[in-house]
């Protein structure tokens, strides 16, 4: 898993996978629109922890925006090897195997 | 070539698309929409004929297109997404005898690759374009649905177009679907509700085309020449009705249809089902043994037709007696009062071609026989007693109230226009159903009752161990 990563943040994205990844995001955020359970979820959801009604509204569009600089960065900052996601290492106790 | 001629239709479609974003979560909340602003699309002078129907649930706006297909569609710029439902009476009762699972297969290929895209490359350019389109196959109908962005409408048409002209039935998708089916000849042998079909179908109906099934001879029977021929037979301009919302105009939708359609052959010939009449054949008991702790209890008895006067009190009693979840009669006796189950329920199915009035049950083996003594009871104090006004009054405000609920969504409003248009209920049907559920009174119901639940009018097919069901319990 790691080298994967690794292979992502040394060799980056191409135009075309994010370019399908974020219209996959846009067309996603778009049908979840034809649903009013969803919707409310969404709304309320999005609007309890701070944000605005415009933020859902023009998701499409930003997400459409991101650059694979940009998806690239955002690797780095949740996967790079100095951030600490591995938190805890469960193992099995003596005599359970 | 191709990718060029559809980004013309394309740019409009998607200019249309974005004018809609700030309303659109408002105006799904309200079941109206308004109307000014969808005039406004319209153009000016439409060459085909729109007939509009400006109704409480839906603006169904009705039209043949130049090509010869009739459309009804719901024009929706809320949301720049557009839902496509096809459908062809005719279906898997169609398959010629010994080559059950034909009806299947052909509606499984239909998204399994087209001209040049094998399997893998039409599922890839339904996914760069953010589309779905599939096809299926029920015993009298052959259905297929697409759902796209506006903005990729006409790229989206434009593949479904190609899986109608050149299909390819490739052997690889071809081989996966008979797979499939052979695992599924091994899993029903365990499916109590399969089995139980079987054994009703067998004891009521046994020579009716609905009465068949899929067999390791049918399926080894089947091929992809085959499949295309019944491909065309099934799929032909002159049955296709269709059903649409969306961000589009009848004029936007028209040549997309259009294309769609001019694949088609004309014409075709598929045989009627003869209706099967149950009350010509009730069997008191049928077993069929499943070594299994639970045994599932079906019961079925005729049904009644929708043009028939006791059709919608027949649907208000139905909540009374086992559709209403735990208001209904048979729960709080079965489930809440004697702790049998944990659902009984039951429904109508208004086909004409096989009209019944049905429910079904799981209950441990132990207690089957008070199971069904207990719905046979349950049938005969509605039969004595009828419903109380109460119940009526509750009955009648829960399928009145919960009726808009049907039409929350796109995809759930070009479904509807589809029942309406298979059953053909009429245009108006959404703005009068209301009213004949209303209409109904307590005499109405009462008497229904008398005539259609007497338990001697019903088959009974428990599937499992059951016990205590050695003797049919008397009708009382």
């Amino acid at each position: 898993m790691m080298s994967e990563v690794g292979k992502v943040l040394a060799e980056g994205f191409t135009e075309a996978e994010v370019v399908r990844a974020r219209n996959k995001l846009a067309a996603d955020a778009i049908y979840a629109r034809d649903s009013q359970a969803g919707m409310a979820n969404l709304f309320g959801g999005w609007l309890a922890i701070g944000g605005a009604v415009d933020d859902i509204l023009t998701y499409p569009d930003q997400v459409r925006s991101v650059t694979p600089d940009e998806a690239l960065a955002a690797v780095r900052a949740v996967f790079a090897p100095d951030k600490h996601y591995i938190e805890a290492h469960l193992l099995p106790a003596e005599g359970d195997l | 070539m191709r990718t060029a001629k559809l980004l013309l239709g394309a740019v409009a479609l998607s200019a249309l698309a974005g004018c809609s974003t700030v309303h659109g979560w408002i105006h799904n909340t309200v079941h109206k929409p308004a109307l000014s602003e969808l005039e406004a699309l319209v153009p000016a002078a439409p060459e085909m004929a729109v007939t509009i129907h400006e109704g409480e649930f839906a603006r169904i706006q009705q039209f043949v297109t130049p090509g010869g297909v009739s459309v009804w569609l719901v024009s929706e710029p809320s949301i720049p997404i557009l839902a496509v439902q096809m459908a062809w009476k005719g279906g898997s009762a169609s398959d010629p005898a010994g080559y059950e699972g034909l009806a299947q297969v052909v509606t499984y290929s239909m998204n399994e690759g087209a001209g040049d895209l094998d399997s893998l490359a039409f599922q890839t350019a339904m996914e760069d374009l953010n589309m779905s389109f599939g096809c299926s196959a029920e015993s009298e109908w052959t259905s297929c649905s697409v759902s796209t962005l506006t903005a990729n409408a006409a790229d989206s048409m434009a593949l479904v177009a190609a899986a109608f002209a050149a299909p390819r039935f490739d052997e690889g998708p071809f081989e996966r679907f008979l797979r499939e089916q052979e695992v599924g000849l091994q899993t029903r042998e365990t499916n109590p509700n399969y089995l139980a079909w079987r054994a009703a179908s067998q004891a009521l109906y046994p020579d009716h085309p609905f009465a068949r099934e899929t067999t390791a001879a049918s399926l080894a029977a089947l091929t992809p020449d085959i499949a295309r021929q019944q491909m065309r037979a099934l799929m032909t301009r002159d049955r296709l009705i269709v059903t649409a919302v969306g961000a589009v105009t009848p004029e936007e939708l028209a040549p997309l249809i259009d294309k769609v359609a001019a694949n088609l052959p004309e014409t075709s010939t598929v045989p009627d089902v003869t209706p099967i009449d149950l009350a010509a054949a009730p069997v008191s008991q049928i077993v069929v043994d499943l070594p299994q702790p639970q045994s599932l209890v079906k019961f079925m008895g005729p049904g009644i037709d929708r043009a028939d006067p006791d059709f919608f009190p027949a649907y208000v009693l139905n909540y009374t007696f086992g559709g209403g979840g735990f208001e209904s009669r048979l729960m709080k006796t079965l489930r809440v009062e004697k702790g049998l189950t944990y659902g009984v329920s039951t429904s109508l199915d208004p086909n004409p071609s096989f009209l019944t009035w049905s429910g079904s049950g799981q209950t441990k083996n132990e207690s089957a026989g008070e199971f069904i003594a207990g719905v046979k009871a349950e049938m005969s104090l509605l039969i004595e007693g009828g419903v109380t006004e109460q119940e009526l009054s509750d009955a009648k405000a829960y399928l009145t109230g919960s009726y808009p609920l049907g039409f929350d969504s796109n995809a759930k409003i070009a479904g509807q226009m589809m029942s309406v248009r298979q059953d053909d209920l009429g245009v108006d049907y959404f703005d009068r159903r209301n009213a004949l559920v209303e209409a109904v009174t307590f005499d109405d119901v009462n008497r229904v009752a008398r005539e259609y639940l007497d338990p001697a009018r019903y088959s009974f097919i428990v599937v499992g161990q059951p016990q205590g069901i050695g003797t049919p319990a008397p009708a009382e």
